[in-house]
């Protein structure tokens, strides 16, 4: 019985914490321009976030070690410093967006304006990282991230014409007078939004602040392969619903009120009220996650003591780091610089960096040193080829893209 | 997420002051040294589109304009399905969003045959930036005597702003309708 709460636990936390601020941003969006005719990339990144994850679930659970610990080890110092440059500054963008998406939840439900609330986001987000117990930060926000589920109701409270929203999910084209570069330059935002970075480097991380081993693999298996296609189905969820209210009045979504509106407009004050306790959660739980994956990832590759399962001073470069990044976080806010286009630069940079980050984990779980009996299997290897040749593509295309559309324009 | 256009052509450099210092230079020093200038040069001149970037971008801001009032339309509608925070939120929001998108339109130089179209652009998009501070006034006052007044200026000025898009989107490269 324990077990199976443990396991719904995962899952459900799985769930909740799917969704951050560039899946919110990126999938309404998406959906408001071009229907769901970009869900199969949705679909393609949770399909490959599974395949990593449980990779380098697997590898932490094996071999008790995080994933920069082996990757400086296995792959030489020069190799993990490039793995970390790349990987640190799309980190670094995304724990920044997650801040300033904190604080304009913040502001949907205060009325307060978000630069007035970064400081005190800032401050809160780091107390908490210095503070909360690791299970404490991951179990309470992916719990009340599940608030978000009120989208899947709300698509149904909207009485769509199912389909019309199945002719858009199979129209594999750009929609309106949408050119092909434009469509694709959001394919390519949609899947760095689905395959972050920091969710691998904290999901391994946090097997090793758990304590995983071996016998823990199904239970992580169980919560990735459940808890992270759910979490996908609610990023489709949040593209359908901007997609039934903007598309009609031809309206793109730029706004994170924007995103909620709908909503509001199937289920009301109450689904609105779940939705800003979503957005909070949601965003509160990604910076947490952001902000330790920074640490995490230094303190991993220079060797140093990190995780919260050691006390604050024993980990203290760990924690140090931390704080450095959740002051550079709020310094870049405070340029007044709009979060909403940080997480959208965020997104596309992600998949640049991608291959950076998923190359050294399939090297890694390939490793009969490390991985003993649980080294990769057949079709784990053809999986993870495949997908890093998606993601090498994503990563060569997103940049041109990106100058090409001008961001999407 | 609205940039400045990627194909904007830059203004060339007159009169520069230091020829004998590039003289005395190695090719690779000038190259640089020259690169530098213009780009000094250049950053005091108005971005230059061509015809089709300036047609893609007038219709990019009176897009951004349009997607405000639709949003401002919508919310005001339903306004007893938000909380008064939401509300106000989401049309600072959109005054915001549509008024930096105007800014940067209306500070590209216009190409010769679009010199009249620019100017209905932009009294379209500085018309639509106008009501979207009525509709923030009123809202921020709560004034709900107002909005049914407003939700008839914002049907309006939609229609209005979704035919000027149709409309440029029909120009062809001298100006005319295409």
């Amino acid at each position: 019985m324990k077990r199976l709460l443990s396991v719904a636990l995962g899952v459900l936390t799985a769930i909740g914490g799917f969704v951050d601020i560039g899946d919110l941003v990126t999938n309404a969006e998406v959906g408001s321009r071009f229907g769901l005719s970009l869900a199969w990339v949705t679909v393609i990144g949770v399909v490959g976030i599974c395949v990593f994850s449980e990779m380098s679930g697997r590898i932490a659970a094996v071999s008790g070690r995080a994933t920069f610990d082996l990757v400086r080890e296995r792959l030489g110092p020069g190799m993990g410093m490039v793995n970390l440059l790349g990987s640190m500054a799309v980190t670094l963008l995304t724990f920044v967006a997650e801040i300033g998406g904190v604080s304009l939840a913040f502001q949907l439900i205060t009325g307060v304006d978000y630069l007035l609330l970064f400081p005190v986001v800032g401050v809160l987000v780091w107390v908490i990282l210095w503070r909360a117990k690791f299970s404490h930060i991951e179990n309470v926000f992916g719990m009340l991230g599940l608030g978000l589920l009120v989208f899947v109701v709300a698509l149904f409270h909207l009485g769509p014409d199912w389909s019309q929203l199945g002719h858009s999910a199979l129209s594999f084209h750009p929609t309106r007078d949408e050119s092909w570069a434009t469509w694709a330059y959001y394919g390519v935002a949609l899947f760095g939004a689905a395959m972050t970075p920091y969710e691998v480097f904290f999901f391994s991380s946090g097997g090793v602040e758990e304590k995983w081993g071996p016998k823990d693999v199904s239970v992580m298996r169980t919560n990735v392969f459940l808890g992270f296609p759910l979490g996908g189905l609610l990023s489709v969820a949040i593209a359908a619903c901007a997609y039934l209210v903007y598309y009609p009045l031809q309206a793109s979504v730029d706004t994170l009120g924007q995103v909620g509106l709908p909503i509001a407009l199937a289920l009301g004050k109450i689904g609105l009220a779940i939705a800003l306790l979503g957005f909070v959660a949601a965003t509160f739980g990604a910076a947490c996650e952001t902000g330790l994956s920074t640490g995490y990832s230094i303190a991993q590759y220079f060797g140093w003591q990190w995780g919260k399962f050691v006390r604050t001073d024993v980990a203290a470069r760990f924690h140090l780091v931390i704080l450095l990044a959740t002051v550079l976080a709020m310094g870049v806010l405070a340029t007044q610089v709009d979060p909403v286009m940080v997480t959208e630069a965020s997104v596309v940079f992600s998949a640049v960096a991608l291959p950076l980050t998923y190359f050294p984990i399939l090297v890694v779980a390939n490793d009969p040193d490390y991985m003993g009996e649980r080294v990769n299997g057949r079709v784990t290897n053809a999986l993870g080829t495949v997908f890093l040749i998606v993601v090498t593509v994503a990563a060569v295309a997103a940049l041109p893209l990106m100058v090409w559309t001008r961001m999407g324009a | 997420m609205r940039g400045y256009p990627a194909r904007g052509r830059r203004t060339p450099v007159h009169g520069v002051s230091c020829a004998g210092y590039l003289v005395a230079m190695k090719p690779a020093g000038v190259s640089i040294a020259t690169l530098a200038l213009c780009l000094l040069a250049s950053g005091c001149a108005p971005n230059r589109p061509d015809q089709d970037a300036w047609r893609a971008l007038a219709q990019q801001a009176l897009g951004d304009a349009s997607s405000a009032i639709s949003t401002d339309q919508v919310t005001l509608e339903k306004r007893g399905k938000v909380f008064p925070p939401y509300l106000k939120t989401v049309v600072i929001q959109a005054e915001d969003t549509s008024g930096k998108s105007a800014q940067k339109f209306a500070s590209l130089q216009p190409p010769g045959p679009y010199r009249q179209r620019y100017e209905t652009v932009t009294s379209a998009l500085d018309d639509a930036g106008s009501l979207l501070s009525d509709v923030r006034i009123a809202v921020v006052r709560h004034d709900t005597a107002e909005y049914p007044q407003l939700l008839k200026r914002l049907k309006k000025q939609s229609d209005k702003l979704s035919k000027l898009q149709d409309h440029i989107r029909a120009l062809a490269d001298d100006g005319s309708k295409g």
